[in-house]
């Protein structure tokens, strides 16, 4: 499957925004959309998509790779499912096969088609879908989740003029794209500099043993305490760490569990979900590759 | 590029918090319940409707999540109150008629789980899922011509076919051609729709349901146990059922299914 080829319908929607070039000049933010959010019961969040004439909910997962549909829904829109040998890799070793073909598929009245979704069976309830970096990555992204409103922009601005809903302030943290357009930045956690993966699409943050050796903390550690909600093949822990700081921008007494390494994709040491992301305002520049962070409540 | 004064931003953090008390409060009772401390998740949710500065979709989540803590505590009839609670601060939202529906199957109050299908029905039309469970919920009440209808919408899937061949029987009609692609080597359930169709006998549909997978075991002894009881045979289904409700998995709909028909006055020995 070629992902950038289905999305050419984004693409070409995108790219002849009306009234884009006038704006350029002004060297304005141009706001294709703004979305009402809707808060699942664990704190991540949905937007409304239309997919097939059907108005659905997908969750915004910057953890993710490619959008996925709930398999149930395959049913409704009686679409064709096919398999495939290439399946994706979610957490915990769940691999998706079965994948659809979505001839209409809008995000927030912008039209695309003929987009490629996995077929996932273990969608938390309240959403039907997820929408991943592949799709995300060609705009840039405004999470307001206080407010309860997202909001794709064009990636077509001056550099660091995205921060329109404060004057008090702002961190723009240098982010880089790693595998699967994953979004990595720089974070300090009680004082100590890490690399952190954003993922919205996780209900709770994570930092790996080894990573949290760093800092001091070991099994034999007396505040470290093993959690309940443990897979068997990890382990988790409970640790009252002080601060998480975004250069800047900082949130005090982050729930931050310790994983065993394994638990955590490829080298990541800390993986930040929703439950901080939700006390941020965010704006994910994802062309010119930075993240404006101010506090949830800055205005 | 770092463009921000570090003292405007902290004062901002802390400017937010009178902005957005509600906010905060409702953040900390969602990471309590993803814990599993339902009483301080409560406690925080409490404070957060209380504080009165939510948006409408956060007041929602607050109401669905205090019914979710209250879940935790076995206390069916303040969940029930908060899912409600939830439904009239966003009406249009599905999940907290999804877990009220949940409670009203539990508590057997049929009548108003059905009402909540219909109104899931409204909000997002031609749901498999919703209409499933319309269909089954009206065959449970004995309502055989509104399951029927229900069943009818997804037709060409093999499941609700089977569902409305056993209201059509119920209602003394012949029963329906096969949905297109079903052959001799259509995997499960088609060999259900076959012996429903007349292709195999119960034996042999019960032969391929063991051999095909733990869902069809499962599956294979339902059908056949609700194709018994339409046709009368209350003595036959019972062994059948039991056998249903043995195999299928508990908390599903064929396990559900299998409880109640075992549970009907004529179907021999109550399900524990």
């Amino acid at each position: 499957m070629r992902w950038g080829v289905l999305l050419c319908g984004f693409l070409a929607m995108m790219t002849s925004a009306p009234g884009q070039a006038a704006e350029k000049k002004a060297c304005k933010l141009v706001r294709f959309s703004e979305t009402p959010i809707t808060t699942l019961p664990d704190g991540r969040f949905t937007v409304p998509v239309v997919a097939e004439g059907r108005t659905l909910n997908f969750l915004v997962d910057t953890g993710g790779a490619v959008a996925t549909l709930r398999n149930t829904e395959a049913d409704n829109m009686n679409i064709q499912v096919k398999h495939t040998g290439n399946p994706l890799q979610g957490v915990a070793g769940i691999k998706l096969f079965d994948y659809a073909i979505l001839n209409q598929f809008s995000l927030a009245g912008m039209q695309g088609h003929a987009l490629a979704v996995y077929l996932d069976t273990r969608m938390p309830i309240g959403a039907d879908g997820s929408l991943a970096p592949d799709m995300l990555k060609h705009f840039d992204i405004d999470m307001d989740l206080m407010r309860g409103k997202f909001g794709l922009f064009s990636q077509d601005h001056c550099p660091g003029q995205v921060v329109y809903w404060t004057k008090t302030g702002f961190v723009a943290l240098p982010m880089e794209l790693v595998a699967g357009g994953h979004i990595q930045v720089s974070v300090a956690i009680d004082g100590k500099k890490f690399d952190a993966i954003l993922d919205t699409g996780a209900r709770s943050s994570l930092i790996s043993m080894s990573a949290a050796n760093a800092l001091g903390i070991s099994e034999k550690s007396p505040d470290l305490k093993l959690g309940t909600d443990a897979d068997a093949r990890y382990k988790v822990y409970d640790y009252p760490f002080k601060q998480l700081d975004f250069d800047g921008v900082a949130v005090v007494s982050p729930r931050l569990q310790v994983v065993s390494d394994n638990m955590l994709p490829g080298r990541t040491q800390v993986l930040l979900g929703v439950g901080i992301l939700r006390r941020l305002h965010l704006y994910i520049a994802y062309g010119e590759e930075k993240l404006y962070v101010t506090p949830a409540g800055a205005n | 590029m770092k463009r921000f004064a570090l003292a405007a931003v902290m004062l901002a953090a802390s400017a937010s918090a009178a902005a957005c008390v509600g906010y905060d409060d409702l953040n900390a009772g969602i990471s309590y319940l993803n814990l599993g401390q339902y009483d301080n998740a409560i406690v925080w949710l409490d404070k957060a409707v209380a504080d009165g500065d939510l948006i409408p979709d956060h007041l929602r989540i607050a109401h669905l999540d205090r019914g979710l803590a209250y879940i935790g505590k076995r206390d069916g009839e303040k969940a029930l109150d908060a899912f409600t609670a939830a439904i009239a601060a966003q009406p249009d939202d599905l999940t907290a008629y999804h877990e009220r529906i949940v409670l009203y199957n539990f508590g057997g109050m049929l009548e108003k789980a059905l009402a909540d299908y219909e109104t899931l029905n409204r909000l997002r039309p031609h749901d498999y899922s919703t209409v499933m469970n319309m269909g089954r919920t009206n065959w449970f009440l004995d309502r055989p011509e509104a399951s029927a209808e229900a069943f009818a919408v997804f037709s060409q899937n093999h499941y609700a076919w089977l569902w409305l061949q056993v209201a059509h029987v119920r209602l003394g009609k012949p029963v329906d051609a096969m949905p297109s692609e079903i052959t001799a080597a259509t995997p499960w359930p088609a060999p259900a729709v076959r012996f429903y169709h007349g292709e195999l006998s119960e034996a042999e549909m019960l032969t391929a349901a063991a051999n095909s997978n733990a869902a069809g075991v499962c599956q294979g002894n339902l059908f056949a146990g609700l194709w018994r009881r339409v046709h009368d045979d209350s003595a036959g289904a019972k062994p059948l059922f039991a056998a249903a409700f043995n195999t299928c998995p508990k908390g599903t709909s064929n396990w559900e299914t299998a409880k109640r028909e075992l549970n009907r006055p004529n179907a021999g020995t109550k399900a524990p």
